[in-house]
């Protein structure tokens, strides 16, 4: 065995023997004992570890110089010309794929990867047909269900006042609140485009339109948001929130918020107010209001509270009948309402759990 | 700048010693996450090849398996902020794992290789080394050997390594270990000039 002495690449002198192994180890013919011998040395020799791991890497450049990977580009252009609307458009993409390859052991890397080995297409078509299996699993379960109701809402119609468009040109005012007012007409309340009416001191609190009250009400008989009547019915919870801003501070507005069947509206006016909360408002800036309203639970036989002193003032029984509410400004105080929001919090219909909303 | 393509599909032939200007990634945009990520791979090839020696030495083919399918799961996690240096730790993180996965699934009987205990020592050695390719200056270096040398070099490198070694040591009249001591000898004299060369680079 040689015991010349070589240059590590630090300049650490290893033994022939080192040099020898080691590129048997590379070249795989290392016999085990051989193997065993570079064990040793290895692991108590730390420039024969240095040296190993620069031959090999001397080795890889080597490989990479004498057999390189292949660089292979794939571009493909992709022009459309279409017209849309009478107008000509074109769109162009350019898709480019990379593919690195060893021509000595004839495989390759795709960039970005596709699906190239029989595995990766198995793989994919397993995963696709688990899918599939899933999708149809949940569309049975979905059919044996029965159909899906969407659940009517019971929503306020217009009910941040900005279905009907004010002219740019005309007064920031009308008279017409769209979907409210149902049977009762009032000069009072009017719908205003805030921004323009204060001169640009105030702001709707959604959108651009809002209500303004000098007194007056404003009402509208409910329904669901597919046109259902919603109607009165034993143990109702209605929350009903809103917005509320005075035009001006100083004396506060009071703000009464009722639940109302109107029985007969002609020749005699007879309204059935099952509910009424009365809220007071007291700032220049909008705040939030939020009122509940009840409905007996054991019986709707109810007298009506707002009826011509002439007319009877008999019981009735408002089941079935629709139910309205009613927003009354109780003060001559200008005040804003925007946003209103209702929704059902109890229900307990017929069967006394259902609960629609 | 984009090439005027002749072909929806044109063929670049490269080494790695010009990767950098490469003319078949240039029809790339520079910002364009093939070519970044194509350069990063090229350049981490060599490190990561020399790294997978320690733990498949002797099995070329397996190593290159490894790098590809390390280069696959480095693309899958690969995010565009990462330097190169970011990219090679990573790529030598994965490729470990798919050589010792190799192993495992493969079970190569008839193969001598170093303890585990070993071979983490001298890969973690390996990938200390300097990761830059000086394959410029192996270039040169080869261009000086005498056609004799230069085919030995090639039966190792370019074709199937043992089969090719055997072929040429007949045609030579000359012993298999006599041509395997003559590689040895050749690598290390490359190994020099290289060396050489570096040093005389340097400032």
């Amino acid at each position: 065995m040689s015991e010349e002495l070589i240059e590590s690449g630090e300049g650490v002198p290893v033994n022939v023997e080192v040099r020898e192994l080691v590129d048997r180890l590379i070249d795989g013919r290392l016999s085990e004992e051989e193997n065993r011998r570079l064990e040793s040395i290895l692991e108590s020799d730390e420039a024969a570890m240095r040296y190993c791991a620069e031959r090999m890497r001397f080795h890889a450049e080597m490989e990479e110089l004498m057999s390189p990977v292949r660089v292979e580009l794939m571009q493909k252009r992709h022009l459309v010309v279409e017209t849309k609307k009478g107008l000509a458009t074109v769109s162009k993409a350019v898709s480019n794929v990379v593919r690195v390859e060893n021509p000595k052991f004839g495989s390759a890397l795709e960039l970005p990867p596709g699906l190239k080995t029989p595995k990766q297409v198995l793989g994919y078509m397993l995963w696709g047909g688990l899918a599939l299996v899933v999708l149809v699993a949940v569309i049975v379960f979905l059919i044996q269900r029965g159909p899906v109701s969407s659940e009517p809402q019971l929503v306020f119609r217009n009910a941040s006042f900005e279905d009907l468009e004010i002219n740019e040109n005309s007064p920031p005012f009308i008279y017409t609140v769209l979907d409210w007012q149902d049977y009762f007409q009032t000069s009072s309340v009017r719908v205003c485009d805030v921004r323009r009416a204060t001169d640009g001191k105030k702001e709707a609190q959604d959108g651009q339109y809002a209500v303004i009250m000098e007194g007056g009400f404003l009402t509208q008989r409910l329904s669901y948001n597919d046109g259902e009547a919603f109607v009165a019915r034993k143990g109702l919870r209605l929350k009903v929130s809103g917005w509320a801003m005075l035009e001006e501070a100083g004396k506060p507005a009071q703000l009464w918020i009722s639940s109302r069947v109107v029985v007969s509206a002609y020749p005699s006016m007879s309204q059935v107010e099952p509910d009424v909360q009365k809220l007071e408002v007291e700032s220049d800036a909008w705040e939030r209001f939020e009122a509940i309203l009840t409905l007996p639970s054991d019986s709707l036989m109810m007298k009506p509270s707002i009826f011509r002193r002439d007319a009877t003032q008999s019981a009735v029984d408002i089941s079935g009948l629709q139910l309205a509410v009613s927003i009354d400004n109780k003060s001559k105080v200008p005040m804003f309402i925007d946003n209103l929001k209702i929704e059902v919090l109890e229900d307990l219909q017929e069967t006394g759990v259902e609960v629609k909303k | 700048m984009e090439r005027e393509l002749q072909n929806e599909s044109e063929v670049v032939p490269t080494s790695l010693g010009r990767y950098l200007d490469e003319r078949g990634l240039e029809a790339l945009d520079e910002g364009d996450k093939v070519r970044r990520y194509t350069e990063f791979y090229l350049r981490t090839r060599p490190a990561l090849k020399a790294y997978l020696y320690a733990f498949l030495a002797g099995n070329d083919a397996a190593i290159e398996d490894c790098i590809q399918e390390t280069g696959l799961v480095v693309w899958n996690k690969w995010d565009e902020s990462w330097d190169l240096d970011a990219f090679q730790k990573y790529a030598f993180v994965t490729g470990k794992y798919k050589a010792l996965s190799w192993l495992k699934k493969h079970k190569p009987a008839k193969k001598v290789y170093l303890s585990p205990a070993l071979v983490e020592r001298l890969a973690d050695k390996s990938s200390e080394l300097e990761r830059d390719a000086r394959l410029d200056s192996l270039q040169q270096c080869m261009d000086q050997l005498s056609p004799q040398n230069r085919e030995i070099l090639e039966a190792r490198y370019e074709s199937e390594g043992s089969k090719a070694l055997r072929n040429l040591a007949e045609k030579m009249e000359r012993s298999v270990d006599a041509i395997y001591k003559q590689l040895e000898r050749l690598r290390s004299s490359l190994k020099d000039c290289v060396s050489r060369k570096s040093k005389l680079q340097q400032p």
